[in-house]
């Protein structure tokens, strides 16, 4: 066994834990009543499953057209929660999700892309098959895939999104450790500057108390469903379909 | 749906109380830390590629750098490369393992410095044992294909981007927070200086010299890269030492950039970000992405990133003090 094909089913086994973990949350939301994206959280199964199938072809249980659909059908329902977020919250605004905004959505519209980008170039006559799974030298390379900028574009995207999603590890903590308050819209701009006098460009993170997001999950005052697990997932992702893309430049 | 806001925080003497629970927005030293912190991260993610778990990397790729460099260099790099070679999958591994933790490293505040530290020692050891300095001592160095190493400017930026704080922190410019505006542009100007002299140096003055480089970079490149490649190579053709002339004095004028008046300074600044792009699409070809041989991302991005660390915001008022956040960033 080569180097490169046990990465690709330590990478496939990564994919099929964050899958049943991402399950699992959908799961345990229901159960406890904590908060969560479910529509994200889907996703994270979905991409999960496929990713898996493509890393090592034996674990892909569907064709890859459905997965074509699947993915165009994610890509269309993150482009609409876009338009949705920017025309409640504007460009700039946080998501229900205290720690989130438009980034957060436009990375899952990126990834969906990024997968349907995957499929078809790797189904693309002049690329390799995808039969034997990615690390075993599927899909399209080197110098034979001329259209490298968007992959190339979708990469740099994800990097950055694991990149930050990281960075803002500690926003997770301020929301698990934090009392839940309601105050009024002149109190936060107070406490915002407050705290920027006590150590520089605070953000103080709000949520929606009590509404229903999108995708159907009560956002009530209990905290979000592990957070800094659904980070780390995230990150993951990120990580292992970086390098899938880079398999396919 | 209901409308009602809440926010997830405390009371506002409670905020101030304990500021160091309020996450706080990335400065524009964070901001440059987290883009090397990505381009750490890719470098791991590259080094995962199939070609780096064979023999061929360490028998063939890393030998390459050894020719013309004195004998206890050239020694050091041939035995990593027999190394390497023996152990290509543990080798690869630990590479990529030691490039993701650096990138995850610098993005997760608690390990920032760590991580940096960490950078800066895996880099002297990638420049000695992976690049051979660079070409340095071989006189093969060339700013247009990225010498003398991007590692080194890995290095540097660092250095440059570590988070000193206190109060007598050096604020004209990011780059200068950890080591002062002086040892700052001091470096700055050793590296653009050494870039300027290299462009000139050796072969480098040659008629043929950057059409050599240039038609030699094309292997496994896509067709748009080939095309882009053949053209350049075209143009440079018998004109290599007036361009290389040419080169040496923008990059000579871009190394006494920090020593300029903030407004000049900030406009030839934008001359070492567009050498930068061009040395990454011309002499770089992108770093070599597309080849699936690639282990960095070359040194263009990482002249940007370096000359966005010079980068001097003009001067602003702070409310709460009466004297000046960022000063005038003159000489």
């Amino acid at each position: 066994m080569t180097g490169a094909s046990s990465l690709g089913d330590i990478f496939a086994a990564v994919m099929i834990i964050v899958a049943t973990y991402s399950a699992g949350r959908l799961v345990a939301s229901r159960l406890w009543l904590r908060p969560t994206h479910v529509d994200i959280d889907v996703m994270h199964v979905l991409m999960g499953v496929a990713m898996a199938g493509m890393l090592v072809a034996a674990l892909n249980p569907i064709p890859s057209r459905v997965w074509e659909v699947v993915f165009s059908g994610l890509a269309a329902w993150f482009l609409w929660r876009c338009y949705a977020f920017v025309a409640e919250h504007g460009v700039a605004g946080r998501d229900e999700d205290p720690v989130h905004n438009l980034s957060h959505y436009v990375t899952h519209v990126v990834m969906a892309f990024a997968m349907l980008y995957m499929y078809l170039a790797a189904t693309a006559p002049s690329a390799g098959s995808m039969s034997g799974g990615m690390a075993r030298g599927g899909g399209a390379t080197g110098a034979t895939a001329d259209f490298v900028g968007l992959p190339l574009l979708f990469l740099m995207v994800l990097l950055a999104s694991g990149i930050w999603e990281l960075d803002g590890a500690e926003r997770f903590a301020l929301s698990r450790s934090l009392p839940t308050e309601r105050v009024p819209s002149v109190a936060l701009a107070r406490a915002n500057r407050s705290a920027m006098a006590s150590g520089g460009d605070a953000t103080i993170v709000a949520f929606r108390d009590g509404a229903d997001d999108a995708s159907g999950s009560r956002t009530e005052s209990a905290p979000w469903l592990a957070p800094g697990l659904k980070a780390a997932s995230h990150i993951a992702m990120c990580i292992i379909m970086g390098y899938m893309l880079i398999v396919m430049l | 749906m209901n409308q009602a806001m809440g926010v997830y925080v405390p009371s506002v003497a409670r905020t101030v109380a304990e500021p160091a629970r309020v996450w706080v927005r990335p400065d524009a030293r964070r901001a440059l830390q987290l883009v090397l912190a990505a381009i750490w991260l890719l470098d791991g993610v590259l080094q995962l590629q199939a070609f780096f778990f064979t023999k061929a990397f360490g028998s063939q790729m890393i030998p390459m750098t050894a020719p013309g460099n004195p004998a206890i260099i050239a020694r050091a790099i041939n035995w990593s490369g027999s190394m390497i070679s023996h152990h290509a999958v543990l080798a690869d591994s630990v590479f990529a393992l030691v490039q993701v933790a650096i990138g995850l490293g610098i993005a997760w505040r608690p390990t920032l410095r760590i991580a940096l530290a960490g950078s800066i020692a895996w880099s002297f050891g990638v420049w000695w044992m992976g690049e051979g300095f660079g070409g340095v001592f071989s006189g093969a160095a060339n700013p247009v294909n990225g010498a003398p190493g991007a590692v080194m400017i890995y290095a540097l930026l660092a250095v440059l981007l570590w988070p000193r704080e206190h109060a007598e922190v050096d604020r004209s410019f990011p780059a200068a927070m950890a080591v002062g505006a002086r040892a700052a542009k001091a470096l700055w100007f050793v590296l653009w200086g050494s870039l300027s002299y290299f462009a000139v140096a050796g072969p480098n003055s040659s008629a043929q010299g950057l059409h050599g480089l240039i038609s030699s970079m094309a292997t496994g490149e896509p067709r748009w890269v080939l095309w882009l490649d053949r053209n350049t190579a075209s143009l440079l053709a018998h004109h290599g030492l007036a361009v290389s002339v040419v080169l040496a004095v923008l990059l000579g004028i871009v190394a006494v950039v920090a020593y300029l008046p903030r407004r000049l300074a900030n406009a030839t600044l934008g001359l070492g970000i567009v050498l930068g792009l061009a040395f990454w699409i011309v002499g770089e070809n992108f770093g070599a992405l597309f080849t699936n041989s690639a282990t960095d991302v070359n040194s263009g991005p990482l002249l940007i990133l370096l000359s966005a660390a010079f980068w001097r915001p003009a001067p602003r008022i702070d409310p709460l003090r009466t004297d000046v956040a960022f000063s005038s960033g003159g000489t």
